[in-house]
């Protein structure tokens, strides 16, 4: 395994700021976004250049690269998918982004290589980049940024976009010319906090004009113009999308491939694995966890374990009567033994245990106190008593019968599920049945609520808590599924959401935490994490400290040394 | 003659017209709301009433069923199957793009079965009860019951794990690189063609068995012709026939059996795109597919038909 | 799936009157049994295989050393020892038991498709067969219709459309067994309208239906029987084929189908015990219902003796 990198840090991110902006060649780097680091309230960026962090890159090769690739539609500002993200995300440009040098710890310039932030924290200007075009020839200006995020924050008919509520704060975007842009909120927000959501992976900024051409729906076409490193060759459904270089690229020097060939693979499954180890990828990425121990054995490859922003949870259907009592759900959530779950699936998936936080982030409770903690204790019995005692307070001493637990069709869910079944119903006396159906019938039926349990994967777009506060455990938040609701937690989240000071904010998100532990919005069941094998001969890349696989994927200084 | 082939062509119009009919029911009443599986939850819930009307009516999916029915007829009969559901992609592309992934698959496997097939079968039944015959009858007993798939998953466990071989990642036309294109469909050729193989060694035994007790097959050894000419010049053709129509019934199974050995090997075929579309409710995708493969499976037994009609003298001098 | 040749009648020789009255009715069951083990000493040999595969499946409570569904966390996707004889599953349930079970889903699924897809259609084609004209050429058509599906594909889009569920699977598989009930039996049927017996009922006035029930319906027993045998073996290889393609019985009933399928969903190696095992019960299943319906063939039908 190749020592470039430093080993991912287990719990603390920010520890690693230092050797990795040091690894970054010019050290634009600007620390950002995951806990206290105050920001700059202006950036000038004006001569930043990207480049490979290796001395002497060589130009040319096609990477082949494995990932899932079959979305349900093209629309990156529409998607929550890697489906989409991991392919397409090298055909576009961000206005900032997250540095691809330092595992995205850090915000660089991008499309815009300065900005300023007033005083107030209210109006956030950029300042574009002039002479960028998008693949079909036409110039990069500012109505295109405009256009984009109006998209994203003022959604028009039949659009919806997981990021809208980042923006909610947004009130009005000026074009001050034809290469300045200004954002101004109705309150000010953490400058961390904002500045992650502009350099989010998603926000890709697209041309107004094939906006405007295609009646503002991009679900169904799969190669919209872009600024970005790659362009789209020839797209085969379900096999293989090949890109080549963007030879006009801003960026002078890069790409340095000439082009990528995108397999679409389904994530963890041996197929992904296979074509690796045989040799007919240069890169994989959502490998199996057995497949990358033998790709960290094999000399000549190497490979990552990182975070993803994913928790993967049950849904407790909050208006069943019985599950409308927290002491039935905290009972649950005590009795889940989190290491068992995370084992179970560990030659399908590789997970994390945790709470309702991040568990590798700053907010998080630390790992050993979490430990502490019932129902997160090696040793049960504690957690198994006060779980015993609050069903039998609830009035359910006897268990509960006939619990419709849907599940859909994949391999952790299915494990996971009986699992949770045998766990539930051996110490509680919750006698489940197992539901399994197709994707399309489960949405369906999640959708109606005709579930008591199910088990599913949730995605924010930030590690910060404003995000995922809002979107999964908010008053009808987009995510929250359980149909959960809990005033305390509720007065908790704007406090949150506006509070500047970082102590403070994680104190009350401590707070918010102690009643979620109470009172579940939904049960943890692990936190996801990513696993990349490739042959070492690719360089240019440092997925050790990702958070997510949809912020860094531009392969602009991805090159091969063959 | 001609008037025998057109009569079964007539018939074959018809059994297909019945065959659309129950795809169509079939895949009218499918559970899950398409918009759902289309715009996912989120997407789903932010959709006004009057959008749900829109895209509905944008897949064709609001007019009355007699309309859509139509259409779709209209649709088969110009080759523009409409288009998938997802990603816009149009499904005669797909199987122009696909299926000669699968029809080189059929088709080999078809070859393999009689090449091993008849020789298994012809020994069985000029040798019978010796060794070779019991041998060649356990084999194809036991391949009868093999399921292919799992024939199929074993084969690419031990290729993988034995020899760190992959097959190809994507579908190579034969044209353009025959060894790759070989290399992906050798395997599932193989695994359907044992399974027929079994079927046809069968029939080829009991039927060369049944022709060999013949009066004119008698008659010939009694004229003192050779044996081995009495075999292939007298026997073996008149066996073959029921062989014949056999593998026009098998076809069932190679259409049918395709799909999950197209899986357990990963091969980038209609039975995978089939999968999908199942998996994802791919209306359009599936109806065209379900439709597809029922036609090859009739199209190909009324040659097979027309070819015994050919090859029978009783038909032949109608 | 199966081959489809039509099963010509069986000469009424054994169905002559008086032939076996003297004997007890018992006694002639056990001649029977004793004719068939000395006439075909393999199919014997396979029918006591597949009855004890039935017997499996029927006491899998009494048979099965663990329970199939219950979750042992302590021995995860463990290989084969002297606890789990066939190793333990990702979540340590006994794929032993798992595979025991499994004979009992998969059986009772294969027997009820055949059950009611055979007898429908057996039924279906006695009448057709029997009545004839316009009833016999419009089945005839639907019978053509359901038989242009390849068997899977058709069980796949109907268990699509009617949900999952055991009783669709059962459904689903039934369906593809109708046309092979419907014409075997017509045949059988129209072979027999025209013998004396039928014609001297019709004669002395017995209505249709009373023909069909008393005359017809006894002759068409062993075409059946055959037919069903063989067609069980079909059945629980489309029913594993479903379970693979994940459109057969939702989990966590443990069916072969599904054993087979969830085992290729353990990373990159699936472990070989849990991929070999369903698949070779499914494998010695088949065999034994495909060589007991040969000997049952061989005895019920002599003509054919010998020819498959």
């Amino acid at each position: 395994m190749s020592n470039r990198y430093p080993p991912p840090a287990p719990w603390t991110r920010r520890g690693l700021l230092g050797t990795s902006a040091a690894a970054a060649a010019g050290a634009y780097g600007l620390s950002l976004g995951l806990g206290e680091a105050q920001t700059p309230g202006s950036f000038d960026g004006s001569a930043f250049k990207l480049q490979a962090p290796e001395p002497n890159p060589k130009r040319g090769g096609v990477l082949r690269y494995g990932v899932l690739n079959a979305p349900a539609h093209f629309d990156v500002h529409q998607s929550g998918t890697v489906s989409n993200m991991g392919t397409q995300g090298c055909m576009y440009d961000n206005l900032i982004r997250r540095n691809p040098l330092d595992s995205g710890q850090t915000i660089i310039p991008d499309l815009a290589h300065s900005w300023e932030i007033s005083p107030d924290g209210k109006t956030y200007t950029f300042f574009l980049r002039k002479g960028v075009t998008f693949h079909d020839g036409a110039d990069f200006t500012a109505e295109d940024v405009k256009a984009t995020y109006q998209r994203i924050i003022q959604p028009p008919r039949g659009f919806s976009s997981p990021r809208t509520p980042l923006f909610a704060t947004m009130s009005e975007i000026n074009v001050r010319d034809s290469h300045t842009i200004e954002f101004k909120l109705s309150e000010p927000r953490p400058q961390s906090f904002m500045l992650g959501a502009f350099a989010s992976g998603w926000n890709i900024i697209v041309r107004k004009k094939t906006l405007e051409d295609n009646n503002y729906s991009l679900r169904q076409i799969p190669d919209y113009p872009g600024t970005g490193p790659f362009r789209s060759v020839n797209r085969i459904d379900k096999e293989v999308w090949v890109m080549e270089r963007n030879p006009d690229y801003w960026n002078e020097g890069l790409p340095y491939l000439d082009g990528i060939e995108f397999y679409h693979l389904p994530p963890f499954s041996p197929q992904l694995g296979a074509a690796l180890l045989a040799g007919n990828l240069d890169y994989a990425r959502l490998l199996d966890p057995v497949s990358l121990k033998t790709v960290q054995d094999t000399p000549g490859m190497s490979g990552a374990d990182y975070y993803q922003s994913v928790i993967q949870a049950i849904w407790v259907n909050n208006e069943r009567e019985a599950f409308r009592d927290p002491r039935v759900r905290r009972a649950i959530h005590l009795v889940l033994d989190r290491a068992v779950l995370v084992d179970v699936v560990r030659d399908v998936a590789p997970m994390l245990v945790g709470g309702f936080i991040y568990p590798f982030s700053d907010f998080a409770t630390p790992p050993d106190k979490l430990a502490e903690r019932p129902g997160y204790q090696s040793d049960p019995t504690a957690a198994i008593r006060e779980a015993r005692e609050l069903m039998a307070a609830a009035g359910y001493a006897d268990g509960i019968k006939d619990v419709d637990f849907m599940i859909r069709e994949a391999a952790a869910f299915k494990l996971w599920s009986v699992a949770v079944q045998a766990m539930l119903r051996e110490i509680l006396n919750i006698q489940t049945n197992l539901r399994t159906v197709q994707v399309s019938v489960w949405f369906d039926e999640a959708l109606a609520g005709k579930f008591d349990f199910t088990i599913s994967a949730i995605v924010s777009t930030l590690i910060d808590p404003s995000d995922y506060f809002n979107a999964w455990y908010g008053k009808d938040g987009p995510q929250n599924y359980s149909r959960w609701f809990n005033s305390k937690f509720q007065d908790l989240v704007l406090p949150i959401d506006r509070e500047l000071d970082d102590a403070k904010r994680k104190d009350l998100v401590r707070q918010a935490e102690a009643v979620m532990e109470q009172d579940p919005p939904l049960i943890p069941v692990a936190w996801e994490k990513i696993n990349d094998g490739w042959y070492d001969y690719v360089k240019g890349h440092n997925p050790y400290n990702y958070f997510g696989i949809y912020d860094v994927v531009r392969f602009d200084t991805f090159w091969m040394d063959k | 003659m001609y008037e025998y082939i057109l009569r079964r062509l007539g018939f074959g119009l018809m059994t297909m017209l019945g065959v659309s009919i129950i795809v169509f029911v079939l895949m009218r009443v499918l559970p899950g709301d398409p918009l759902v599986a289309i715009f996912g939850m989120e997407g789903f819930t932010k959709l006004t009433a009057e959008d749900r009307a829109h895209y509905m009516a944008e897949l064709g999916l609001s007019d009355p069923l007699v309309v859509q029915y139509l259409k779709w007829m209209g649709d088969v009969v110009t080759g523009e199957l409409g288009r998938s559901f997802f990603r816009d992609e149009s499904v005669a592309d797909m199987i122009v793009r696909r299926g000669p992934l699968s029809v080189e698959i059929g088709v080999l496997s078809v070859v393999i079965s009689w090449l091993l097939g008849l020789p298994v079968g012809i020994i069985s039944a000029l040798r019978p009860n010796t060794v070779a015959d019991t041998g060649a009858r356990i084999m194809s007993i036991l391949f009868l019951a093999v399921p292919g798939f799992w024939l199929g998953i074993l084969i690419v466990l031990a290729l993988l794990f034995q020899f760190g071989y992959k097959a190809p990642l994507t579908g190579v036309p034969l044209w353009v690189d025959p060894w790759a294109n070989l290399q992906i469909v050798i395997g599932p050729a193989l695994v359907l063609g044992v399974g027929q193989a079994a079927y046809i060694a069968r029939m080829a035994r009991s039927s060369l068995l049944e022709v060999i007790r013949e009066d004119y097959v008698r008659t010939a050894r009694a004229k003192g012709v050779i044996e081995r000419l009495v075999v292939n010049r007298h026997a073996l053709p008149n066996a073959l026939l029921p062989v014949i129509t056999l593998s026009g019934v098998l076809m069932g199974i190679v259409l049918g059996g395709s799909i999950p050995i197209e899986q357990a090997f990963g091969v980038p075929g209609l039975g995978r795109a089939m999968i999908t579309a199942v998996i994802e409710r791919d209306v359009m995708v599936m109806q065209n597919l379900v439709f597809l493969y029922s036609f090859v499976f009739v199209l190909v037994n009324v040659l097979v038909d027309v070819t015994y009609a050919w090859f029978d003298p009783r038909i032949h001098y109608q | 799936m199966t081959d489809m040749q039509a099963y010509s009648p069986s000469p009424p020789a054994s169905s002559v009157p008086d032939d076996n009255t003297v004997l007890s009715r018992q006694a002639r069951v056990w001649r029977g049994l004793r004719n068939f083990v000395r006439r075909n000493p393999l199919s014997a040999f396979w029918g006591v295989v597949a009855t004890a595969i039935l017997i499996m499946a029927i006491v899998a409570p009494l048979i099965a050393p663990h329970d199939p569904l219950k979750a042992n966390f302590r021995r995860m996707s463990k290989p084969p020892d002297a606890q789990n004889y066939f190793g333990t599953d990702q979540i340590g349930r006994d794929n032993l038991s798992r595979v025991i079970y499994g004979s009992r889903s998969s059986l009772v699924v294969a027997i009820a498709a055949v059950l009611l897809g055979t007898t429908t259609g057996s039924l279906w084609g006695l009448a057709s067969g029997y009545i004839g004209g316009r009833f016999d050429i419009f089945s005839q058509r639907v019978i053509e219709v359901l038989q242009s599906f390849p068997d899977l594909i058709l069980a796949m889009a109907i268990s699509m459309a009617l949900g999952t569920g055991t009783w669709t699977v059962i459904v689903a598989i039934a369906i593809t067994r109708i046309p092979f009930g419907g014409r075997v039996v017509r045949a059988v049927a129209l072979s027999l309208k025209e013998i004396a017996y039928v014609e001297a009922a019709r004669g002395i006035g017995a209505s249709t239906l009373r023909i069909m029930a008393l005359h017809i319906l006894p002759q068409c027993v062993a075409s059946y029987l055959i037919l069903a045998t063989t067609h069980l073996g079909v059945a629980i290889v489309i029913e594993s084929a479903l379970g693979f393609l994940g459109v057969g019985i939702p989990p966590p009933t443990p069916t072969w189908g599904n054993l087979l399928a969830d085992s290729l969903n353990s990373g990159l190696i699936p472990p070989w015990w849990l991929v070999f095992f369903p698949g070779l019960a499914i494998t010695i299943t088949v065999l034994a219902f495909n060589l007991f319906g040969d000997g049952i063939r061989d005895t019920l039908d002599p003509r054919l003796r010998g020819t498959r």
